[in-house]
Formats: C-alpha cells, sequence, structure tokens
C-alpha cells in the first residue's frame, strides 16, 4: 500500500503533509481534496491536520538550509495549484535534505527541474499580468481591474500595484476564484469577492477605452502587419480582460 | 475632458510617431512616492502592456508633442512639403493622457517626440513644459523617455535630462553623406554636439559631480523618490535611464558595415545604452529613395538586431563579423552562426571545459546556457542530453562542440559538412518574404521612377 497524503488546501497544510510524510518509506503523493479524484486500490489515504508548529518548523529548515528565495519558490509552485504540486515540492524537499543549497545549481536533477519549470511558468504569468491588467475608473475614483489567471497570482502581483499606485485604491478581481485584493492606498487585503462589486461604466470611461484603442490601431503599421507575432505575445486566451480586445 | 478633436489629435500625432521604434521603458529601478496625490514607479526591465497587429511591443504612450515641421527630410511623412493633416498638443493636453492612459495600466508611461514646430528651442520648450506639468503637478513617477531635438539649446537639453528618465537624438542615417543628400536641414553636427553634451552631464551624474544650476524644476524636493539606473549605486538626477538613438536603415546605399562600426562607436566612445535600427517604410515617392510598395528591408534590419547583441552581449568587435570585404551581413544565416563558419579553426569547443566568453561564441548557446553550464558542470560533467535540459540548441551547436571529447552521433567536423547540414534547417535559414531585396539605386529604375523617360 502507497500512502497518499491529504491536506486541506493551504501552505501551511502542505508543509504540515511534508513535516508528515517524510520518514514514510511507503510514501507515495501529497495532495488536495480535490485533486485526490483517481484513486487507486493500492493507495491509502492518511488525513493530515494542518498544524502551524510543524509547517513553521519546516519553513525555518528551509531558509537556513536551502535559502529564502528557494522558500519563495516553493510558495509560488504551490500557488501554481496544479495536482503535481504536493509530490514536486516533497521531492524537492527531500533533496535539499540530502545536498544543502548546492541543489539549485543541479539544473539538469529531474526534481529540480520539476520545480524550476513550474516556477517559470508561473513567473512568465506574473510578468504578463503586470503589463495585461487593465484597470477601469469607477465613479468614485477607485480603480478596478479582472483577472483570470491560470496560476493563483493575487498574492504575487498586488504588493507592485500597490507600490506603482501608492494612494491610489483599487480592486483586482480574480473572477475565476471569485477572490479580490482590495487596496486602500496603504495596505491591501485578499478577500473573497461575492458578487456586489460595483460596475457601471462612465462616459468618460468609454471615451477613455476608445481612445486607447484607437491608438493602437494609429501605431500598426501596415507594411508591417504580422497577426500571428502578436498571437505569438498575446494567445487568444489572454485577451479576454484587455480593454482593446473586447467588443 | 475627452473630445472628438483630442482623439483626432491623439491618432494623427501617434500615427506620425509610429516609425521611431526607440520606446522601450527599460533601464529605471524607481519605487512609488508616498507623497499624497502622486502615482508611478518605474521597473529597470521595462513592461510590454500590449502588441499592434505588426507585432511590436506597445509600453509607452509613444506621440508627437506636434507633427507641424518646418524641416524637409526627403524620407519623412511629416516633412513640411508633404500635405498630410497638421496637429499640436498643448502640454497640458499630453500630460492629461499619459496620467489617464497610466492610471489604468495601458502604459509604463510616456515618449515624447516631435516635428520642428517653428524653431528646435520652440518645440523643446513646448515639450520641456509638457514633462514639467507631469512631474510636478500630476505628481506622475512612471517612465519618461523624451526626444532632444538637435540644435536646440543645451540648457533646454538640461532642463529635458533632469524631468526625463532616458533622452535621445536620433541619428536618422548613418553617414554624414546620406545626411545630407535626405536631410539637410538636419546638421551631423547639432546632433553629435547634442549626443557628447548628454554623455557628458550623464558621467558627471554617475560620479555624483553634477552641478544643478539654477531655475531649474527641483524634482527632488517635489517628491520623486530616487532613480536608479541599472548597476547604479547612486541616486540619479539626469537621465538615469542614459541616452538612446536611432537611425533608419534601407533608405540609402549605406553598408551594414558602416552601420555597425558607427553602432560600435556610439556605445563605446559616447557610453550609449541602445542603438535602434528602423527598416525604411517608404512612405514617399523619391528618386533617391525606395519606392513606395517596395518591400521594406525587415530581414536586414533583424540581422541588425542579432549583430548588435553580439556586439553589447557576446563580446564580439564590429570588425569579426564586418569588413570591406563582407560589408553586409549574411541573410541566408545570423551573425554568429555566419561568424562560426568563416572561423571553423576554433572549433570544435569542449563544453565541460571552455571559459564562459568562448562558450558564447558556440552558435545555439546564448547567454543564459552559458551561465547554466557553468554552473551545472562544477558538480558533474555534462553529455549531449544534459546540454538540452539546460536549454542548448543542439540542431545547431552539434556542429561545434564536443561533450567529454567526442561530438555527437553522426558529426563530422568539417565546416562543408556543417554549413550543408545548417541550410537544411528552417529554423536555422529564415523565410521571410522577399528577402532578396533588389538593388533600388539601379540606374534603370531611378530613371523610369523620374518620369522623365
Amino acid at each position: 500500500m502507497l500512502n497518499v497524503y491529504i491536506y486541506d488546501g493551504t501552505f501551511e497544510g502542505l508543509l504540515s503533509a511534508v513535516f508528515e510524510a517524510w520518514k514514510d518509506k511507503d510514501f507515495s503523493d501529497i495532495r488536495t481534496e480535490s485533486e485526490n479524484t483517481d484513486m487507486s486500490l493500492i493507495e491509502n489515504m492518511v488525513n493530515v491536520t494542518t498544524d502551524t508548529l510543524k509547517s513553521d518548523r519546516i519553513t525555518k529548515w528551509i531558509k537556513s538550509k536551502i535559502g529564502f528565495e528557494s522558500l519563495k519558490k516553493i510558495y509560488r509552485v504551490y500557488l501554481t495549484e496544479r495536482s503535481d504540486r504536493g509530490r514536486i515540492i516533497f521531492r524537492y524537499l527531500k533533496i535539499a535534505s540530502a545536498a544543502g543549497s548546492v541543489i539549485d545549481d543541479l539544473l539538469t536533477h529531474p526534481d529540480i527541474m520539476n520545480i524550476n519549470s513550474a516556477d517559470r511558468l508561473f513567473s512568465r504569468e506574473t510578468m504578463r499580468l503586470h503589463g495585461f491588467l487593465r484597470f477601469e475608473v469607477l465613479a468614485n475614483d477607485v480603480l478596478y481591474a479582472e483577472i483570470s489567471p491560470e496560476y493563483n497570482q493575487l498574492e504575487i502581483i498586488s504588493p507592485f500595484f500597490a507600490d506603482r499606485f501608492l494612494g491610489n485604491p483599487w480592486i483586482i478581481h480574480d473572477t475565476k476564484r471569485d477572490i479580490a485584493a482590495i487596496f486602500d492606498g496603504e495596505h491591501f487585503i485578499l478577500t473573497e469577492a461575492g458578487n456586489n462589486l460595483p460596475r457601471s461604466e462612465t462616459k468618460s470611461e468609454r471615451n477613455y477605452k476608445e481612445m486607447w484603442k484607437g491608438y493602437l490601431s494609429a501605431l500598426t503599421i501596415k507594411e508591417r502587419m504580422n497577426l500571428k507575432l502578436q498571437q505569438q505575445f498575446i494567445p487568444y486566451k489572454i485577451r479576454m480582460n484587455m480593454t482593446e480586445f473586447q467588443n | 475632458m475627452i473630445t472628438n478633436i483630442l482623439q483626432e489629435k491623439l491618432n494623427i500625432l501617434s500615427a506620425a510617431a509610429k516609425y521611431d521604434v526607440s520606446c522601450a521603458s527599460s533601464g529605471v529601478d524607481r519605487r512609488g512616492s508616498k507623497t499624497p496625490g502622486s502615482i508611478g514607479n518605474s521597473v529597470s526591465c521595462g513592461i510590454c502592456h500590449s502588441f499592434t497587429a505588426d507585432g511590436r511591443c506597445v509600453s509607452l504612450l509613444k506621440v508627437l508633442q506636434s507633427n507641424d515641421c518646418v524641416f524637409d527630410c526627403k524620407y519623412c511623412i511629416s516633412r513640411r512639403s508633404s500635405d498630410t493633416p497638421r496637429a499640436s498638443f498643448s502640454p497640458r493636453e499630453v500630460a492629461m493622457i499619459t496620467y489617464e492612459f497610466y492610471r489604468r495600466n495601458y502604459i509604463e508611461g510616456l515618449f515624447l517626440s516631435s516635428a520642428v514646430y517653428v524653431s528646435p528651442d520652440n518645440t523643446m520648450e513646448m515639450m520641456c513644459e509638457t514633462v514639467r506639468l507631469l512631474r510636478q503637478e500630476y505628481n506622475f513617477f512612471g517612465y519618461i523617455h523624451i526626444k532632444a531635438i538637435p540644435g536646440a539649446d543645451p540648457v533646454l537639453i538640461e532642463r529635458a535630462g533632469r524631468l526625463a528618465d532616458r533622452i535621445s537624438v536620433n541619428i536618422e542615417l548613418p553617414s554624414e553623406s546620406s545626411l545630407s543628400a535626405l536631410a539637410p536641414q538636419k546638421k551631423k553636427d547639432n546632433i553629435l554636439s547634442s549626443m557628447k553634451y548628454i554623455t557628458g552631464r550623464i558621467e558627471e551624474d554617475k560620479r555624483g559631480i553634477l552641478k544643478l544650476s539654477d531655475n531649474l524644476p527641483d524634482i527632488v524636493n517635489s517628491g520623486m523618490p530616487a532613480s536608479y539606473g541599472t548597476s547604479d549605486v547612486r541616486h540619479r538626477h539626469f537621465v538615469p535611464g542614459g541616452q538612446s538613438t536611432q537611425m533608419i536603415i534601407g533608405a540609402t546605399p549605406d553598408t551594414d558595415y558602416q552601420i555597425m562600426g558607427l553602432a560600435e562607436s556610439l556605445y563605446t566612445k559616447l557610453q550609449l545604452k541602445r542603438v535602434y535600427y528602423s527598416a525604411y517604410i517608404p512612405v514617399v515617392n523619391n528618386p533617391a529613395l525606395p519606392s513606395v510598395g517596395s518591400e521594406p528591408p525587415l530581414l536586414r534590419e533583424h540581422r541588425l538586431y542579432q549583430a548588435d547583441w553580439l556586439l553589447r552581449f557576446y563580446r564580439f568587435k564590429a570588425k569579426e563579423l564586418l569588413d570591406e570585404k563582407n560589408p553586409n551581413l549574411s541573410l541566408k544565416y545570423d551573425p554568429k552562426c555566419d561568424w562560426a563558419l568563416r572561423n571553423y579553426g576554433i572549433f570544435p569547443i569542449e563544453v565541460n571545459k571552455a571559459d564562459y566568453d568562448t562558450l558564447l561564441r558556440i552558435p545555439g548557446i546564448g547567454q543564459k546556457s552559458a551561465a547554466r553550464i557553468i554552473t551545472t558542470r562544477k558538480y558533474a560533467s555534462l553529455g549531449f542530453d544534459d546540454l538540452k535540459k539546460l536549454g542548448v540548441v543542439l540542431k545547431r551547436a552539434q556542429f561545434f562542440i564536443t561533450c567529454r571529447g567526442r561530438t555527437m552521433d553522426r558529426v563530422k567536423l568539417e565546416p562543408g559538412f556543417a554549413e550543408a547540414n545548417l541550410s537544411l534547417d528552417k529554423r536555422a535559414v529564415p523565410v521571410f518574404a522577399n528577402y532578396e531585396q533588389l538593388s533600388l539605386f539601379d540606374m534603370n529604375a531611378n530613371l523610369l521612377n523620374t518620369g522623365d523617360f
């Protein structure tokens, strides 16, 4: 029988599962309930209770054994919400315990490659959001944006927009996960979105959207037309929240 | 207040600016300001906010202050003798649009250029006022790139540099003869002296000895946070993002050898951050220029950028790539590949032993792969499978390397072999429509164009 450790979906829960599974010779995987769809007959479910004492120990150990940057990397991979994140992180930490901080130089090791490529995919989306997120100005001068990213980016992009728009309140709404980041001009909080976010488009807002579309069209050099190239940079699936590609 | 007039102006003055490609938003790190009523920060890697249908990145609001020009440069759509609609922005109009686009996260900031409206000084004054309004009234601390009009008073260039993140003077054409033939009102001396002045001030700023003149807007006290150019430790006051320039390629018979030679001296002698190459898009019929409707030299522009990258990041010298006998870059192969085939004697290179600079010379190995090779081989020697995992393009590199003393299967270490196989590789030899650019300086073609015959 192989053991699958089920945790509650939080980062502390994942680390608690790592803690419990550490010495298990029959270890198979670490999953959340929703990731646990293909249960095989030879797998035994172990429910993990989230224990912050355990997760704090692991966090401290990661920081001293591999470094703070690696802890951040692990957290980003956790935020990808991909179904194999538990396993990738566990295996990465196992190697870390054997080899220490050099593991980040072992670029051809499959377990290191897994975590690095997951991180790269996540960070690529973060960079894209910095550029492609679009705000609307609501009637009360609050900035409002909708995003629907593949990975859970809200926590990671909020500090960037908080710094850029210091003093200018905004709301970023992840419509896929129904959560939102709310910034009062100084600090931001993450919360569930609910469905009563104020949205009525002012005339001035419509005008600025049209201006932006007109501007992009005026910039296009027809002799260099290359829609394929444009699509490489902005795949169709990303365009839904971008003003210039709407209507 | 948006009106149709404002929208019209924006369309005219951004369409007129679209051929200026030096519009990156990179080079400056600046955090947000706590001053109430302020907005904006800057990241040194720059951010792409959108892409136009021609595949080019949009990161700034790129506009002309005015397209009502007193000059008559033969290649330009805004030249005095052209009959295009004219418009001018007031400084406040530009500041307002910049601010409104910025807060919607459409842009990183402003790229402000202009036609020569009445005079270079008059134009620069308007542009400086635009930028001053943005910094001091709108408390806008996002990215600003301003063009310096050649021939403008150094006091105005000084003012602009104190307010902007990057400044550029367009060198326009690669040689003095081209410049005097096509843009006689733009004097090479004016261009160069403006560029040298800027270089000097940047140098003083970096060394912390910039003397700040009186009567200039005091940005520091208006709440703008400290700005840093890449790898600056000291807080910068004068264009922290440095100086760049642009030249048009394909409008004149200047060779790549001349172009890259010029670019190299701009980098080494004037410490420019970037040189941009803009493929000439024929917009006007003139016997001295390629005719309207002829293919713009996009592949050549691409090759020039590749050569430019080799100079800046791969430690190549221009004379290694081009000389009087081979004055133009190969269209068939990228410049690095071409150099490798012509210098085959130094290959094969053993990837487990070569230093960073040598690894950089191998086609298919870029800066990132070279760095990864050096990092990873400390712990174990690398085989071809490992190289693939590290991002090396083996399809190209295989003809130039050994791993642990051996070549890849079936690879013969002869230049002819490499060349024959590289020709088959679609990625190595791009398929651009019509890349065999016909010589448009053929005498017969000129005669037909003038309509005299």
